[in-house]
C-alpha cells in the first residue's frame, strides 16, 4: 500500500492472482512448495473468487492508520507518525512465542482499542483456534530466516 | 436443491412438565441414495443438554467435534458445566464467525439448566436464535414437522406423554420425507434421568 | 484448512467456508435461506419522547419461523434499536453496540448520547459494505433531548419525526402519513405505532402475530412486550394425547443423574 495515501477505504477488489499467489511462503529449501508442512497445493482453490469483503476487511484497520498517519505527517511534520510508529513497535516486541497467543494490551492502549469491542475480539478468537502451528516455522517466519 | 437436503434428516425437540425432549432420525444418504443408517446427528452436550445437528453431514462431524472442543474448554475454564442458553449463545457465535461462508447446518439444543428449567431452542445457519417456549424443529422434514407438532404438542406434558408425543410427530412426520427416516433416536431429560430410546421405524 | 499456520491467526470474520460455497453454487447448489426477520418497525416521536414499535414474525423463505420473536433490541439505559433484515445480522450488529455503549459509559462516566450509538452503527455497517444486512430504527432520549433516526444496511441514516422500515414501512407508513401530528400526546402515540404495526402484520406477508412496544422518555423506558395480541390462537378443544406405549422402542438406555439410597446412614459423631 502506497505510504502517502489519503484513501479511507481499502479497495475491494482481490489482490491480483499474479501478485497474491506465489509459492515463497510456502517453498521449502529446494524452493519448491513444501507439501508435508502446508498440504497439497489447488490452483484451482487459489483462482477462484474470494469474498468482496474479505480484502476490505484484512487492510481496513491498515488503511484507517495510514489515512491518519498521512495527515498527521502533512500537518505536524514526519515526527509524529515516526514517534508513534516507533512506540508501536516498541510495545509490540514484548510478545509469547509466535504460536503462543499474546493479549498485547498495550498495543491495544496505543491504538485505542483498549476501551472498545469489536467483532474481532469475540469472533474466532485465537485462543480457540485449531490450526497447526510449526513452532520452527513460525519462529523462522518472525526472525526473517529461512530454512 | 439446497445443500440441507444433500443428505437429508430431521430433528425435532419439545418442552414438557420439568423436562425436555430431542429426536432426530439416522438416516444419512446421499441425496436419494441411503448410504446408513446409524448415523447420528443428536449429540451430548452436559449431562442434561443435547446439541442437534442437521444439515451437511460433513459440517455435522466438523462442528460436533469443534463445540466438543468448545464445551470442554468451558468446563476446564470456568470450573463448571456450561449452561444451555450459555451454549446456545456459544453455538450462535461460532456460526455467525463464518457469517460470510457459513457451515450448512441448523442447530437445535435442547435440556435442562441448573434449577432444572427446560430449554430449547432452534437457530438457523447463521446463529440467529429462536428461543421458543413449546417446540423447535429443523433439517429437510421442516415444514411437516411444523404442522404435525402444532397440533400435537400441548403444555406440560409429563416425560413419558412427552416421549410420545415427539416419537408420534417425528415418526409421522418424516415418513412423508423421503430424505429422512430409517430409524429414530429420542432422548429425554428429566431432572432424575436420560431416557434414550431407539424407535421401531419403517425402513423404506 | 490443514495448511501449517506461521502467525497467530486475527480474530474477526472467518472466510474458509465461502470458496467452497461458492463451489457448490457454481454446480447449481444454493445457500441455503437465512432467517430474515420480514418485518414492520416503526418509531415516532411525541410530546415526551420516542415510542418504538415492531411485529413478531420471524420468516425462512415462506415458513414462519418464530411466530413471537423480539425485534426491539436494548442497547443502553437510554436507547432502543429495532432491527429488520437478516435475524441473526441485527442480533449480533445490536449486541455489538449495545457492548460497546456500555463500554463507553464506563469510559466516560456518563450517559451516551444517541448521535453516539449512530455514528458506531453506520461507520460499522459501512465497513461491511452492506454484506451485514441490518436495517435499523434508532431511538433515544439523552441530554439533548429525543432522537429518532433509521440506518440503512449500507450506513446511510435519516432523522425525521417518524419513521418506518421493513417489508411492511409502506404499509405503517400509509398509517403514520394520514395521522401523525406534532406533539401527541403518551397514549395516543402508542396507539398510533399500535395501529401502524397492525397495517403491516394485516396487509404485509412478511409481518405477522403481535404487536411490541418501547416508550422512552427522559429518564424512563417501559417496555410492552406484546402490547397488542391481535392474532391469538384458539384454545384447542381436546387433548391430542398418545396413550402410553403407542410407539414400538427397539432398545432403551436410562443414564442416572441422581443416586437414590435405600436406608437410613448412621450419623457420624466422632
Amino acid at each position: 500500500m502506497e505510504t502517502q495515501s489519503l484513501r479511507i477505504t481499502p479497495s475491494s477488489q482481490p489482490d491480483s492472482v499474479s501478485t497474491n499467489k506465489s509459492i515463497a511462503e510456502t517453498a521449502n529449501s529446494f524452493g519448491v512448495h513444501d507439501t508435508f508442512r502446508y498440504g497439497p497445493k489447488s490452483i484451482g482453490a487459489e483462482i477462484l473468487p474470494k469474498h468482496p469483503l474479505e480484502n476490505r476487511l484484512k487492510y481496513w484497520e491498515e488503511t484507517q492508520t495510514n489515512l491518519k498517519f498521512t495527515l498527521e505527517r502533512r500537518i505536524y511534520g514526519i515526527h509524529a507518525p515516526v514517534r508513534q510508529l516507533m512506540e508501536r513497535s516498541i510495545v509490540s516486541r514484548v510478545q509469547r512465542a509466535p504460536i503462543l497467543p499474546s493479549s498485547n494490551l498495550s498495543l491495544d492502549i496505543l491504538m485505542g482499542k483498549d476501551e472498545t469491542i469489536d467483532f474481532e475480539d469475540f469472533l474466532n478468537v485465537p485462543e480457540f483456534s485449531t490450526d497447526m502451528m510449526d513452532m520452527h516455522a513460525s519462529m523462522e517466519h518472525k526472525l526473517g530466516i529461512k530454512l | 436443491m439446497s445443500i440441507l437436503e444433500y443428505n437429508g434428516g430431521a430433528i425435532v425437540a419439545m418442552v414438557g412438565k420439568n423436562c425436555v425432549a430431542i429426536g432426530s432420525d439416522k438416516r444419512f444418504g446421499v441425496q436419494l441414495m441411503t448410504v446408513s443408517t446409524e448415523f447420528p446427528k443428536i449429540f451430548p452436550a452436559t449431562d442434561k443438554t443435547f446439541i442437534g445437528l442437521p444439515g451437511l453431514a460433513t459440517d455435522i462431524r466438523t462442528l460436533s467435534e469443534r463445540f466438543r472442543f468448545k464445551i470442554n474448554m468451558y468446563k476446564l475454564s470456568e470450573e463448571r458445566e456450561i449452561e444451555p442458553r450459555t451454549l446456545a449463545h456459544l453455538v450462535s457465535s461460532t456460526l455467525y464467525e463464518r457469517r460470510f461462508g457459513p457451515y450448512f447446518v441448523e442447530p437445535i439444543i435442547a435440556g435442562l439448566d441448573k434449577d432444572n428449567q427446560p430449554f430449547i431452542c432452534g437457530m438457523d445457519l447463521i446463529g440467529c436464535i429462536n428461543f421458543a417456549k413449546d417446540f423447535v424443529v429443523a433439517g429437510t422434514t421442516t415444514d411437516s414437522l411444523f404442522g404435525v407438532c402444532e397440533s400435537l404438542w400441548e403444555p406440560d406434558l409429563e416425560p413419558e406423554d412427552l416421549f410420545e408425543t415427539v416419537s408420534q410427530s417425528l415418526l409421522n412426520a418424516v415418513d412423508r420425507d423421503s430424505l429422512a427416516g430409517w430409524g429414530a433416536v429420542i432422548h429425554v431429560v428429566t431432572p432424575e434421568r436420560v431416557i434414550t430410546r431407539t424407535l421401531k421405524t419403517r425402513m423404506d | 484448512m490443514a495448511t501449517t499456520r506461521l502467525e497467530q491467526p486475527k480474530g474477526g470474520f472467518n472466510f474458509d467456508n465461502y470458496q467452497r460455497n461458492v463451489f457448490l453454487e457454481n454446480k447449481g447448489i444454493p445457500v441455503p435461506k437465512m432467517t430474515k426477520t420480514g418485518t414492520t418497525i416503526v418509531g415516532l416521536i411525541y410530546k415526551d419522547g420516542i415510542c418504538l414499535g415492531a411485529d413478531t414474525r420471524a420468516t425462512a423463505g415462506p415458513i414462519v419461523a418464530d411466530k413471537n420473536c423480539e425485534k426491539i433490541h436494548y442497547l443502553a439505559p437510554n436507547m432502543y434499536c429495532c432491527g429488520a433484515g437478516t435475524a441473526a445480522d441485527t442480533e449480533f450488529t445490536t449486541a455489538l453496540i449495545s457492548s460497546q455503549l456500555e463500554l463507553h459509559r464506563l469510559t466516560t462516566g456518563r450517559e451516551a448520547r444517541v448521535a453516539t450509538a449512530l455514528m458506531m452503527l453506520k461507520q460499522m455497517l459501512f465497513r461491511y459494505q452492506g454484506h451485514i444486512g441490518a436495517a435499523l430504527v434508532l431511538g433515544g432520549y439523552d441530554v439533548t433531548g429525543p432522537h429518532l433516526y433509521t440506518i440503512h444496511p449500507h450506513g446511510s441514516t435519516d432523522k425525521l419525526p417518524y419513521v418506518t422500515m421493513g417489508s411492511g414501512s409502506l404499509a405503517a407508513m400509509a398509517v403514520f402519513e394520514s395521522k401523525w401530528r406534532k406533539d401527541m400526546e403518551r397514549q395516543e402515540a402508542i396507539e398510533l405505532v399500535r395501529e401502524a404495526i397492525e397495517s403491516g402484520i394485516f396487509n404485509d406477508l412478511g409481518s405477522g402475530s403481535n404487536v411490541d412496544v418501547t416508550v422512552i422518555e427522559k429518564d424512563k423506558v417501559d417496555v410492552y412486550r406484546n402490547y397488542a395480541k391481535p392474532n391469538e390462537r384458539g384454545v384447542k378443544e381436546q387433548s391430542y394425547k398418545f396413550k402410553r406405549g403407542t410407539t414400538a422402542i427397539l432398545k432403551e438406555s436410562i443414564k442416572d443423574l441422581v443416586i437414590i439410597t435405600e436406608g437410613i446412614e448412621e450419623m457420624d459423631i466422632s
